[in-house]
């Protein structure tokens, strides 16, 4: 067992340790915690998983394991729950301002900005921009990362992207208004 | 229905979702609406820009070693037949043979580098593969077996790439490694075949190395046998198999390796 849990984490590692670091900010902390939470699932990864849940089953260890680091050093997250049913949250921020255009070389210079700005937001919405936007995942298996329903996600990241927006369009001559 | 209402049911828009009456009256107001059909179109671009630009770095290399010595760690308290790879290196009374070694390893890597420097003073491509096999008779991390999935396992685990042995008719795996050539890491296998050893590379690489039809070259050593040396390259991977067999060997394995 330990041969193939050490397999499918050498398969994931990259995932794992972006996720960790976008959750925790630091690179420390986010291998202090990567380190953590594999050696505590070692011994527990379910083998009715399979090589294809392992992926999904180990981000929701770090999700979950990271989140509760955070709230418990007290970094006060503003919760997705209240922005699920605020429909106010999902108004855009800066709708004159229009994105980059794929293939323009704004849009291949805006990854970086994109960084910076995910730092900005709360740790639950960075987080779903993060499973969802940037490895992929659904939204249920984001939910069930997060431990949060379905909808709550969706607020989440409606609210995530139309931050990053607003991160993006007040830098126009970097790449919002570099169109 | 209000543009705030009817944006809580469509977005975010790049994801499927039941189309019951709330979120088909969405839609229509959507349809008639120039200012929610931009503001859904711009949230759809967003969602594009991150998935497309966002910088997905690799985990670091110290990261990697980390989490594989707390396993390593953890799985020294798993139960007996869990399979292990160990640290070589210098100790106890192979302490004096091991600096033997890396004195000899050190004195055939400067016979092999001025060996295969080519007339103009350029170097050779193979040079960094001679390197490094020479390199290995004092380090590093191994695996010794001869069962391809357990060695699979390993490698996967140390390079984050699936890297499976080669199976070649005629050849042994009896042990894999990992390697640093030129300054990227990869994977050493080491077999036997025709009773001498061989040994394979296969280095994440640009195809700067080699073409990809395996080529043999041969390196002279001053005070021992010639080693011979086949380079190819998969656009992904470089491979080089080096051994003192005969060229015939080097390229039936390299073919059976991927080489064509």
């Amino acid at each position: 067992m330990g041969a193939a849990f050490e397999e499918l984490v050498g398969v994931h590692l990259n995932d794992l340790y972006g996720t960790a670091l976008c959750c925790t900010g630091s690179p420390e902390r986010a291998e202090e915690l990567l380190c953590d939470v594999l050696r505590e699932t070692f011994h527990e990864f379910p083998p009715q998983e399979g090589a294809q849940g392992f992926r999904l089953w180990v981000l929701e260890m770090l999700a979950r394991a990271c989140l509760e680091r955070v709230r418990h050093r007290g970094t006060r997250p503003s919760g997705v729950a209240e922005t699920a049913s605020a429909p106010a949250e999902i108004e855009p921020a800066a709708p004159g301002v229009r994105l980059p255009e794929p293939g323009t070389p704004a849009y291949a210079a805006v990854g970086d900005m994109l960084r910076s700005a995910l730092r900005s937001l709360d740790v639950e919405t960075r987080m779903s921009v993060w499973l969802v936007n940037v490895l992929g995942l659904r939204y249920r298996e984001a939910a069930r990362c997060l431990g949060v329903s379905v909808q709550d996600v969706m607020a989440s990241l409606a609210r995530g992207r139309r931050r990053l927006h607003a991160e993006l369009a007040d830098k126009p001559g970097k790449a919002a208004g570099a169109v | 229905m209000r543009c705030e209402e009817a944006r809580t049911f469509l977005v975010p828009a790049d994801e499927p979702r039941i189309a019951d009456r709330d979120v088909l009256r969405a839609i229509e107001h959507a349809e008639r609406c120039s200012k929610c059909a931009a503001w859904i179109q711009l949230d759809r671009r967003m969602a594009q820009l991150i998935r497309e630009t966002f910088p997905r770095d690799p985990a670091p290399q110290e990261v990697r070693e980390r989490v594989y010595s707390a396993l390593a760690r953890e799985r020294a308290g798993a139960p007996a037949g869990v399979r292990r790879w160990r640290r070589r290196g210098p100790r106890g009374p192979r302490a004096s043979l091991a600096v033997l070694s890396l004195a000899a390893a050190l004195t055939l890597v400067a016979i092999a580098t001025l060996e295969i420097v080519r007339p103009g003073g350029a170097r050779q491509p193979g040079t960094v593969f001679v390197e490094d096999y020479l390199r290995k008779m004092v380090e590093t991390e191994e695996i010794v077996s001869s069962d391809p999935t357990a060695v699979a396992a390993f490698l996967t685990r140390e390079l984050g790439v699936p890297i499976r042995p080669p199976v070649v008719p005629g050849a042994e795996l009896k042990a894999a490694e990992i390697c640093l050539v030129g300054g990227r890491r990869g994977a050493l296998l080491k077999y036997t075949m025709g009773g001498r050893e061989l040994s394979y590379y296969a280095v994440r690489g640009e195809g700067r190395l080699a073409g990809p039809k395996p080529s043999v070259q041969t390196v002279e050593f001053a005070s021992a046998k010639a080693l011979r040396l086949v380079l190819w390259s998969d656009g992904e991977f470089d491979h080089a198999v080096l051994s003192d067999l005969p060229p015939d060997y080097l390229l039936t394995f390299a073919h059976a390796a991927g080489g064509y």
